[in-house]
């Protein structure tokens, strides 16, 4: 607006047509760019295409935030995919894009306990593949797990998870 | 009266303005479609790479009546210097001592004179380009591409609930498995794929060391869920690459992975190179991975 306020005031005497054609033209062009812009930010065919939603929620064990693991979601239903994440200071998010499809889940999560020792500095050596450290989470939340819970059709936010040792 | 005309020669503020308006806009739509146009030169490079690691197989197959071993235990080679002689790369081949020996033989894949001559030198055929390459202790490189190693883990046995299918390459370097073990058919089964590079002390991608040269596919394509390492402290989880310490439920696996806007790329036994995309169902990828299961794989799902 300030634009068209200067070049009015520049033009002393404007001929009310070429005035109104300049303003026209300016429209038209601004509303051109409006839609190229509107079509280059749209998120588009990504993500959400196929049907997912994201889930994010907390995990506790012990009634403590789960500080590293995994949570896993495991459909119960046909139709339904298999997907997950890292559990951080107790927190998960998977974002839509690696979500789930709506429907009922069975949920496992996993936590390592105390990490073997090794040295970074040398190249590992025997046994690395059959050496594995205990885990922290009872087999009724992972393995053999009772947690369930369904996700909604716009996917959910605040789920919370408790979960205890062995 | 007479009306004087402004004079006409220049351009208006408006006129300037709507033109750097629209530069602004097309430059804006280039630049990443330039950045785009790169990664998909980088990409080709890389599934070329996968043809040329898959040639390599089938000509190694037809000298020897079998695959490449994957690795012999930890540390006395893996298939990366088997097939080297296939990819015009004898003269490194030859150089690796003690292939498939023990330590009471001669030395393993880290020591030397391996590691200055073989297993310390980066080899482009098995580097992806669009990856960060890394050496992760000393030298000794990282590399991009992992044999399969079926459905499960590196343990190849059944897993929570999910049936080790069979695979094309096996833990044992002694077990020859050849084509005709390929009973889903070698175009419905995966035979080398793309894992990420560790960086700093990660060793996702070590291929040298018989753990990190395969892949598995209990995991999904690039998936959220964790690698998982014997010990954390070869485990550096950057974006993208979250991993974990082995555990009996979750034993040491590593997923594929890439840098690929979308997908990785994968070599089929047939020697095709296909890309798949994340959003493909880990049961669909399972069904890839197995080589004697007998999955109907429907491709209007691929």
């Amino acid at each position: 607006m300030n634009v068209l306020t200067e070049r009015s005031a520049f033009r002393a005497t404007p001929v009310a047509s070429q005035l109104y054609w300049s303003y026209r033209w300016l429209g038209k062009t601004l509303a051109l760019l409006a839609i190229f812009l509107a079509t280059a930010s749209t998120p588009g065919c990504s993500g959400t295409a196929d049907g997912r939603v994201p889930v994010a929620g907390e995990v506790k064990l012990d009634g403590q935030l789960l500080d590293r693991g995994s949570i896993e979601f495991h459909p119960l239903e046909p139709g339904g995919m298999i997907t997950g994440g890292m559990v951080t200071q107790g927190k998960f998010d998977i974002p839509a894009e690696q979500g789930a499809k709506p429907g009922k889940y069975q949920v496992r999560v996993f936590a390592s306990g105390e990490t073997i020792a090794a040295d970074p500095n040398l190249p590992p050596g025997p046994q690395t593949d059959t050496a594995v450290s205990a885990e922290r989470i009872a087999a009724k939340f992972n393995v053999n797990s009772e947690l369930e819970t369904e996700i909604g059709p716009t996917g959910n936010q605040g789920l919370l998870f408790e979960v205890s040792g062995p | 009266m007479t009306k004087r005309q402004l004079p006409r020669g220049g351009f208006t503020l408006v006129e300037l303005l709507v033109v750097i308006a629209i530069i602004g806009v097309m430059v804006g739509l280039l630049l990443p479609a330039v950045q785009a146009a790169r990664e998909a030169a980088r990409r080709m490079q890389c599934s070329n790479n996968l043809k040329q690691i898959g040639l390599a197989m089938h000509n190694y197959h037809d000298s020897m009546g079998r695959f490449p071993a994957t690795y012999a235990s930890c540390c006395w080679g893996t298939w990366n210097v088997l097939i080297m002689p296939y990819i015009e790369q004898g003269n490194v081949s030859t150089l690796y001592l003690n292939w498939g020996g023990t330590d009471a033989t001669g030395p393993r894949y880290g020591a030397a004179p391996n590691s200055t001559n073989v297993t310390g030198r980066r080899y482009a055929s098995f580097s992806c380009p669009s990856d960060q390459e890394n050496a992760p202790i000393g030298t000794l490189t990282n590399h991009n591409y992992a044999v399969n190693f079926g459905n499960t883990s590196i343990s190849q046995a059944n897993l929570n609930g999910v049936v080790f299918g069979g695979a094309p390459f096996v833990g044992n370097h002694l077990r020859k498995i050849g084509f005709r073990d390929v009973i889903d058919g070698t175009s419905n089964t995966l035979m080398v794929g793309e894992v990420r590079q560790g960086q700093r002390s990660d060793l996702r991608g070590f291929t040298w060391w018989g753990d990190a040269s395969q892949f598995s596919t209990y995991l999904a394509i690039n998936s959220p869920l964790p690698d998982r390492i014997y010990t954390l402290a070869y485990c550096n989880p950057v974006r993208g690459m979250p991993c974990d310490a082995s555990t009996a439920a979750n034993p040491t696996m590593f997923a594929s992975r890439s840098q690929h806007p979308g997908g990785v790329n994968t070599g089929l036994c047939d020697g095709s190179v296909r890309f798949y995309s994340n959003s493909l169902d880990l049961n669909i990828w399972r069904a890839l991975s197995t080589s004697a299961a007998g999955e109907v794989i429907d491709s209007s799902a691929l």
